[in-house]
């Protein structure tokens, strides 16, 4: 426990005044090369380092719901560079984005889960696959489904596809936390095996998480 | 634009690759004029100094100092102080920015910022040649009677010569004024439209400050003002009998929206 508190501190230090100029750098050196889609990669990957970053030092462990789904999109915006037509993605409008702007919801919670389903679903899949991300405001709540059409989560297991437990697992134990203190609680549920081949073949796998819109973060 | 001399303008940032970049972008639009570059504090003071610039894109970071100092020192030998396009690599520099130096900077850059570079150059661009548009007709001397505090928001009218007579105009019942050619211009008001051989440059020195230009056509009173539309960018105006949607050109936009008492940080997020 000692150790991982010291690494924060020091993970803390790193300057993120020099990862930014460095990218900035670098982003130049793309455009003389005229590569566009260098730029973009760098661009969102800039834009992801510096959230987490900005909330670690901080200290929080949550923020608002628009800005996770942008780690999210920018997550799948790199991924989709890298792998090209292995990979499609839908996020949810631009449109509904605005009226999320006062939900909050754990640092990185949809960005594992989209994470997991490029990682272990879609690429243990040799015709790859997508991902759909959608937001739906039910009363209290705000739904997210995250879902793939990869192999699954038995399947990818099956394969030796394990990868982001710990982030799942951390996820959990911050929402164990947070909920005992709160009316209206965070779940998260999977569902397995959403489709079937016409051969009877199962796969695919949907995420959804239940975000309260009133919510106190503050432990 | 054509009608304006480009702004003078200087580049200030650390780094030898990412400031020859941008030379080398800005050397491509009309509306600025490179007039020198430097790389740290001391060069950039002289350099502003001796070539006195309207605009500057500066970067937070310079060698032997930060853009803050440099602006401190300008400040207290009373040098003239360029309006600011700002690039950090650190976000919370930008609070520093908003808070002590908000009268001149006038857009951000958070680096990296190469990604769409096209798109916030244009916004800097538009946002220093709309703040040294109203400069300039703040600081020029009003061209017609009363004298001398037209600009004050006490004084609320004006006289205009009209036809051989003088025309008592009231601002708060002015709506819109609209470019007639020829050097003159449509004053559209409550009471009725009054052709006036003034130009659209002329009007916005004697005009107050709520009176703003919105194209090339148009200057609005932005009191009267009830709907922007930003995909469109047009603006209604509450007019009698009816009300009136003019277009907001590109090169006055963003200083537009500037000028209008709204959440800022909300358009940022926005865009």
């Amino acid at each position: 426990m000692g150790g991982s508190i010291q690494v924060q501190a020091i993970v803390n230090q790193l300057n993120p005044h020099f990862i930014n100029n460095a990218l900035q750098w670098l982003q130049v050196r793309l455009d003389r090369n005229n590569d566009k889609e260098g730029i973009g990669v760098v661009g969102k990957l800039s834009e992801n380092i510096s959230t987490v970053f900005r909330n670690s030092r901080n200290q929080k462990a949550y923020h608002a719901l628009p800005n996770e789904l942008k780690l999210a999109e920018n997550y799948l915006f790199i991924q989709k560079q890298r792998f090209k037509d292995m990979l499609d993605y839908e996020m949810p409008d631009e449109d509904i984005l605005q009226s999320l702007e006062d939900v909050n919801i754990p640092l990185l919670m949809i960005q594992i889960h989209v994470e997991n389903a490029v990682e272990h679903g879609i690429r243990n899949q040799a015709k790859g696959g997508s991902v759909k991300v959608n937001c739906n405001d039910e009363k209290d709540y705000i739904i997210i489904h995250i879902e793939d059409d990869g192999v699954g989560r038995e399947a990818a297991k099956k394969i030796g596809s394990k990868g982001t437990q710990n982030g799942t697992k951390m996820l959990q134990e911050l929402e164990i936390i947070y909920n005992k203190q709160n009316n209206f609680e965070i779940k998260q549920f999977y569902e397995d095996e959403i489709f079937e081949t016409t051969g009877g073949v199962k796969y695919g796998t949907r995420v959804i998480l239940q975000i309260p819109k009133q919510y106190n973060y503050e432990i | 634009m054509n009608s304006f001399k480009p702004l003078r303008c200087v580049i200030l940032e650390d780094e030898d690759d990412i400031r020859k970049w941008i030379v080398e972008k800005l050397e491509n639009y009309p509306e600025l004029e490179i007039v020198g570059e430097a790389a740290n504090i001391d060069d950039a003071y002289r350099l502003i100094a001796t070539t006195n610039p309207e605009a500057a894109f500066m970067d937070v970071q310079l060698i032997g100092g930060d853009a803050f100092t440099l602006l401190n020192r300008l400040e207290k030998n009373n040098l003239p102080i360029p309006y600011i396009v700002l690039a950090t690599g650190y976000p919370e520099y930008v609070m520093t920015a908003l808070n002590d130096y908000r009268s001149y900077v006038v857009q951000y850059l958070v680096k990296p910022f190469i990604d769409n570079w096209e798109f916030k150059f244009r916004r800097g661009i538009d946002a220093l040649v709309g703040a040294n548009m109203n400069k300039i007709s703040n600081e020029s001397a009003p061209l017609l009677i009363p004298q001398p505090t037209i600009k004050k928001e006490t004084v609320d009218f004006t006289f205009l010569q009209n036809k051989g007579s003088l025309l008592r105009l009231d601002f708060a019942k002015v709506a819109y004024l609209e470019a007639a050619g020829g050097g003159e211009s449509i004053v559209v008001t409550d009471d009725g439209n009054h052709q006036i051989d003034l130009t659209l440059n002329k009007f916005i020195q004697i005009l107050p400050a709520h009176f703003f230009r919105i194209s090339k056509s148009n200057i609005i009173n932005t009191t009267r003002v009830i709907t922007i539309n930003r995909g469109e960018r047009t603006v209604e105006i509450n007019c009698i009998p009816k009300n009136k949607s003019l277009g907001i050109s590109d090169t006055y936009y963003v200083y537009f929206l500037g000028k209008l008492p709204l959440a800022k940080d909300q358009l940022d997020k926005k865009n």
